[in-house]
């Protein structure tokens, strides 16, 4: 456990400063994005007002559009507002793999040492699977804790006669990007990200296959990983299978699978992979 | 050890959040509605869920008003929302489901079930060795209820040249023997279509074998410019035995309707189908006789809507706008109208009528009064409005102010809980 500990550790502080980047990221594009949007709309209404005459918010309501939720005006500020979602899916989609392969290819040949450590190796995959899951529910975490404060720098700028401010709950569950990010329900979260959780030991366990391989292990990487893919989509193809029995088989499949990459890793670690 | 410190508290952070974030969501409830019983039996409204829309701008949400209270889809549990995104909402197929779940999961359809049988009969075209066209046949699927056991069986039709097109509309059970409903039809080429037909088969459940068939006749025949159009009036569960099949047969023809001359000469015009013809057919199973009864012909216009729903032992004729809802009822044992009645908006304390819905033994109008909506079930032998109900604030709302609130919900459609 110590030595697990101390590895993931070490995981999470070697990427902690392209971490924060990615959260700093998300918070200029998401809030300065958002702000920009909030003032040059205000602007115009203010410009609009000062040349009609117009005194109150409401009388420039009857003559323009006004009335807006907090989600259209999310929507008007894309791609600000999603944009830095999508990269850092894409940056924690490739660091899935990069984790791996950094330590084989980048200076001193890192995974050397790791290799080395008087400790069992599978450590060093949970090490690595910690790390990667702790990544991706704090980017999650993080982007829970901003909404509250958009919203609140959109009842603060945009009057209430040209502001609709619904809750949170109801802009995630409507949002097509966010009602992803974020399921309904808890069961539904622990579910999706169940589901990554096994997609990346399946990642894992067809890296250390091409690691152990090379050429020849790249070949059945590919394969393990369509397989993987396969036995978990096979099932929707039956149309005789009732949800419930769908969600149970699934998740059998899934937990086999997930056994099953890790069984691999541990052996592949241990037995076949090389330097 | 710093470090340690460092990833705890991000840990406890990621935790947290997400954890809150759940606990509120978990909280936060739409406005709880209930139906509530405003005239006639209270218990009439124990069996019906209504189900629409509740919308708080921008954004609206199905919801499902019963008596017992409102399910809103989004705060249905994950299993909850598996289940509902399944469920057809067509209780007498869910049903099924629920009782022969390994039958009906072969194809979630039924077309027949009495103490004994529960029977499926699909219209299936199958390729043989030796012929070059398909063979037009029926496959039947059988569940003994008592022993569960299944058993499946082809029959084959004879050819029938008249026709590319049919399916399977009634299924019964007389005596040793299946008597099958057949809908044949002819597309033709430019959209246009055939005379269609009505023949009942009498198909031995032992081999297949067609012992017998005859046609239904309308009684109506298309003159050049005319088609004529067969629908089945169905029950509101279909699967029960029946001895009646009862067709809503409309003669139409190709009018112009309108023709307009442009400023450089060129005319155009449109063409409709007007009704000229319409009877209600009804076959008898156990005689074999046809009765015809001629409905009324009367032209429709843009605000009415007309339907035929087969309600206990009358067959209903609703001609529903707006503001009323003009309803003819024919027994199906004499073929005769019983009764025609007039129920205007104000006579049911609504501003407007909005739909009509069958039960197995009620019909329904839906109604908007001015703040909520309503509904009223009606007895079909008599015609006479046995229950009347209105959707209410739920006791747990008890402090808010009910009339916007339950402006924001408009139901569209009811079935029967079972």
């Amino acid at each position: 456990m110590n030595r697990y500990g101390k590895l993931a550790l070490i995981e999470l502080h070697r990427f902690w400063k392209v971490y924060a980047a990615l959260l700093a990221m998300t918070l200029v594009s998401q809030a300065g994005g958002f702000f920009y949007h909030l003032r040059t709309y205000m602007n115009g209404v203010h410009r609009q007002m000062a040349e009609r005459g117009f005194r109150t918010y409401q009388e420039y309501r009857e003559v323009f559009r006004g009335g807006e939720t907090f989600h259209s005006f999310v929507s008007f500020a894309e791609p600000w507002f999603s944009g830095p979602v999508v990269l850092c899916a894409a940056a924690m989609i490739f660091y899935v793999f990069f984790i791996w392969y950094r330590d084989w290819l980048g200076k001193n040949t890192f995974i050397y040492r790791l290799l080395m450590l008087p400790t069992e190796r599978l450590n060093l995959f949970w090490a690595k699977l910690t790390a990667i899951m702790a990544f991706v529910l704090g980017l999650v975490a993080f982007q829970i804790v901003l909404l509250p404060v958009h919203l609140w720098m959109f009842r603060q700028i945009i009057p209430p006669e040209l502001g609709i401010s619904e809750s949170i709950f109801a802009f995630v569950r409507n949002h097509r990007l966010f009602q992803i990010l974020i399921p309904g329900t808890f069961p539904g979260f622990l579910v999706s990200y169940g589901t990554g959780l096994m997609s990346v030991t399946v990642v894992f366990a067809s890296v250390l296959i091409e690691r152990s391989f090379r050429l020849k292990g790249l070949f059945g990487a590919i394969l393990y990983a369509a397989a993987c893919g396969t036995a978990m989509l096979a099932p929707s193809f039956s149309d005789r299978l009732y949800p419930l029995e769908l969600f149970w088989l699934r998740f059998g499949i899934g937990i086999l699978l997930l056994a099953v990459s890790v069984a691999l890793s541990w052996l592949l670690l241990k037995r076949k992979i090389t330097v | 050890m710093k470090k340690y410190a460092i990833a705890a508290v991000f840990a406890a952070f990621i935790v947290l959040v997400i954890g809150i974030y759940y606990v509120q969501a978990a909280g936060e409830r739409n406005p709880q509605f209930r139906l509530v019983a405003t005239e006639g039996d209270a218990k009439e409204a124990d069996s019906l869920v209504l189900w629409g829309w509740y919308t708080d701008a921008p954004y609206s949400e199905r919801v499902k008003v019963s008596a017992s209270g409102s399910r809103y889809y989004g705060e249905l549990s994950y299993f909850g929302r598996m289940k509902e995104e399944f469920i057809h909402n067509v209780p007498p197929i869910d049903r099924l489901v629920r009782q022969y779940p390994d039958f009906m999961r072969e194809d979630r359809t039924a077309d027949y079930q009495d103490d004994e049988l529960l029977v499926r009969v699909k219209s299936d075209p199958w390729f043989q060795a030796d012929k070059a066209d398909a063979t037009r046949g029926l496959a039947f699927d059988f569940l003994d209820k008592r022993t569960k056991r299944t058993r499946s069986l082809r029959a084959d039709l004879p050819e029938n040249a008249a026709f590319n097109g049919y399916g399977v509309i009634d299924v019964q059970r007389s005596g040793d023997s299946f008597k099958v409903a057949m809908y044949y039809e002819n597309l033709r080429a430019g959209g246009t279509r055939g005379t269609p037909e009505i023949r009942i088969y009498d198909v031995n459940p032992e081999n297949g074998g067609i012992t017998g068939s005859v046609t239904v006749d309308s009684g109506l025949q298309p003159a050049d410019g005319q088609e004529l159009i067969l629908r089945e009036v169905q029950s509101y569960d279909w699967t029960l035995p029946s001895g009646y099949l009862v067709l809503d047969a409309s003669l139409m023809e190709v009018r112009k309707i309108d023709e307009t001359e442009s400023a450089n000469g060129v005319r155009a015009s449109a063409a409709g189908q007007v009704e000229v013809e319409r009877r209600l057919v009804v076959y008898r199973y156990d005689t074999g006789t046809v009765d015809v009864v001629t409905l009324p012909v009367e032209p429709l216009n843009e605000q009415t809507r007309e339907s035929l729903y087969r309600v206990g032992a009358e067959v209903l004729r609703i001609r529903l706008s707006s503001e009323s809802a003009v309803i003819q009822g024919y027994g199906l044992g004499d073929m005769k109208l019983h009764y025609e009645k007039t129920l205007s908006a104000r006579d049911l304390q609504a501003e407007s009528i909005t739909q009509s819905v069958a039960g197995p033994n009620r019909l329904y109008l839906l109604l908007q009064e001015q703040d909520r909506p309503a509904v009223a079930a009606m007895d079909p032998e008599g015609g006479n409005i046995v229950f009347r109900g209105e959707a209410a604030l739920d006791d747990a709302e008890e402090g808010k102010s009910a009339s916007p609130l339950l402006n924001n919900l408009r139901l569209y459609s009811l079935y029967m809980r079972e």
